[in-house]
């Protein structure tokens, strides 16, 4: 079986259009969530990471003109997926190279007649062959919507499929927006903060959504030295609520211990682990106690929702990539929004940016459906 | 490894089928009637039924076929037992229901009961719960089935020893439009088993009922 290695990533968020303009955010520990100002009053106690349309614009008419006009989510990917490539000189009009797309709600809000745009690409699919088309790849582009660890599920399945030597390069792009739909949705669960969300804290309220596009190009061989391998992973289903997470972390836990497994490593190798971390009561303290249960309570551990909010779909990418940046960089990240323990059981969570060398990351996600996932990364 | 399908299902626009044998008849009904008469038909007794959304019925449905007759003890083991379905409509079928809870201003009522089932995969975490599944789990998206893929796709899933046998299939829903085909798959050499391969899949997807 070949190895696979991230040999170029992208994160296009409200921090930044690029990876490095984020890490020099996150390197001043600047986050990207503010008050959003919703024509629904109901909801304009909010916070969100938002990115900017003007910003957006300008950066979109750089890139050579789609046949027809894109909805803000598919200039986002595309912005993203070009820039990433620019590092590489991958052929994307190769059979050779797959696109594979991780999104929850892709372009929901055009189901809003009041913003409808482009043709009303509602489905899912349609707006994966859009993008991918304007790359003009000729492959039937994978999407994968498996709620919120579709980011890392999509890493892994790629990465896969690179191992396999069905595809030499996989360009795996997750994303999503902040809309009403999911705005208004989380606000009825009372799963939004009234302010910037506080992973692990124990003053703790809810999630903040974000908007982003995050773009990694797999490859079977590396492009630098410094490249990083991705190992292997796994997901699985608590099997016990449909919007709750299990209250033992049992699911978490046997997703790890298949991730750590299929890599061939053990828990005592893994020096970082980039959590899930929403910020929610449940979520949190759910992580916390798979955390403990393998003996992790002690490794350096970080959330990165309170710099970019949930992203959904696009959190498993951009996090993944952060997670390479840290390796690649001996840096972690504070965790933001973290002050004093609020999960039953205490973890090392990152409390100013520290310098350290890290051989092998864990990167997790849970969702709704009951579905958890977990990525071993190797420098 | 080679892998089998060992039992298969339809819920398509005129009968429940299984194994290419139909179960019932569903000339001229809507969907709203099927899910009714499926959930009869199957002796369900499973009140969360009741409050689930459409896609989630009839994959509920369709798992409950398979997997009724599942000997648990000598068969397979819960805890490597994977669900992997696709479908073309994502969750749009409740996306539109919903959309209409929050379209205007003064008539703003989102509920998180509709919300949660906006997600494709929540058919997933319903078959999960009921059966208490909890391998590997993995919801994409294609333009219809797409059976090349869908090979591809278990193939992975299998080449992890985390998963013994899985739920493979279609399940999709859209206003009046409903179609469910779903796989029993594993490595284990049944007596009617048929081999897992493309070809095979779209032969009994594309089987006509009459």
């Amino acid at each position: 079986m070949r190895k696979v290695y991230s040999i170029a990533d992208t994160i296009f968020a409200p921090l930044g259009f690029s990876t490095q303009e984020n890490w020099a955010a996150l390197e001043q520990n600047i986050s990207g969530v503010a008050p959003y100002h919703s024509t629904q009053e109901e909801l304009n106690y909010c916070y969100a990471a938002v990115i900017n349309n003007e910003k957006l614009e300008n950066k979109f008419s750089l890139l050579p003109p789609s046949i027809t006009p894109a909805t803000k989510l598919e200039k986002m990917f595309i912005a993203s997926i070009a820039d990433a490539l620019q590092h590489t000189s991958v052929n994307v009009s190769s059979n050779r190279t797959l696109f594979v797309y991780a999104t929850t709600k892709g372009n929901i809000d055009v189901l809003d007649s009041r913003n409808f745009i482009g043709s009303g690409r509602v489905k899912l699919f349609d707006m994966a062959q859009y993008v991918t088309k304007y790359f003009g790849n000729p492959n039937q582009p994978l999407v994968i919507s498996n709620a919120c660890i579709s980011g890392v599920l999509a890493i892994e399945v790629a990465s896969s499929l690179v191992k396999r030597g069905l595809y030499d390069h996989v360009i795996v792009t997750g994303g999503d927006l902040v809309s009403m739909f999911t705005l208004s949705g989380f606000h009825s669960f009372q799963a939004l903060s009234h302010g910037v969300c506080k992973p692990f804290d124990k003053d703790r309220t809810g999630i903040n959504l974000g908007e982003a596009a995050a773009t990694m190009i797999l490859s079977a061989e590396p492009q630098l030295s410094s490249d990083i391998e991705i190992l292997a992973g796994a997901t699985s289903n608590d099997a016990n609520h449909i919007s709750g997470p299990s209250r033992t972390g049992d699911g978490l836990a046997k997703a790890m211990d298949s991730a750590i497994a299929n890599a061939s490593i053990d828990y005592s190798d893994i020096e970082y682990l980039l959590a899930h971390g929403t910020a929610t009561i449940y979520n949190d303290e759910m992580e916390a106690k798979a955390i403990e249960s393998r003996n992790l309570s002690h490794i350096p551990t970080n959330s990165m929702k309170a710099y970019y909010g949930h992203t959904l779909g696009a959190a498993g990418v951009v996090e993944t990539i952060i997670a390479m940046q840290s390796m690649k960089k001996d840096t972690i990240f504070k965790s933001l929004g973290y002050v004093q323990s609020g999960v039953s059981t205490e973890l090392n969570v990152v409390t100013k940016n520290t310098t350290t060398t890290i051989a092998y990351a864990m990167k997790t996600a849970s969702g709704f459906g009951g579905c958890n996932a977990a990525l071993i990364l190797k420098k | 490894m080679d892998l089998f399908i060992n039992s298969y299902c339809h819920i398509g626009q005129s009968t429940i089928s299984k194994d290419g044998l139909v179960l019932h008849n569903l000339d001229g009904i809507g969907i709203e009637e099927m899910l009714k008469n499926g959930y009869q038909l199957l002796d369900l007794n499973y009140p969360k039924y009741y409050k689930m959304d459409s896609l989630s019925k009839l994959g509920i449905l369709a798992a409950e076929i398979l997997l009724a007759e599942v000997n648990w003890e000598k068969q397979f083991t819960k805890d490597a037992f994977a669900i992997m379905l696709s479908n073309s409509d994502s969750s749009l079928d409740t996306d539109i229901k919903y959309q209409k809870t929050i379209a205007q201003k003064n008539a703003f009522f989102p509920s998180p009961a509709m919300f949660v089932y906006t997600l494709p995969n929540i058919v997933a975490g319903e078959i999960a719960i009921k059966h208490q599944l909890k391998g590997e789990n993995l919801f994409y998206i294609s333009q219809s089935f797409d059976t090349h893929q869908t090979q591809i796709l278990v193939e992975n899933i299998f080449s992890k020893p985390q998963t013994s046998a899985s739920l493979v299939g279609w399940v999709n829903v859209l206003n009046e439009n409903y179609d469910a085909f779903l796989m029993l798959v594993s490595p284990l050499l049944t007596e009617q088993a048929i081999k897992f391969e493309a070809q095979n899949i779209d032969t009994l997807y594309t089987h006509n009922y009459g």
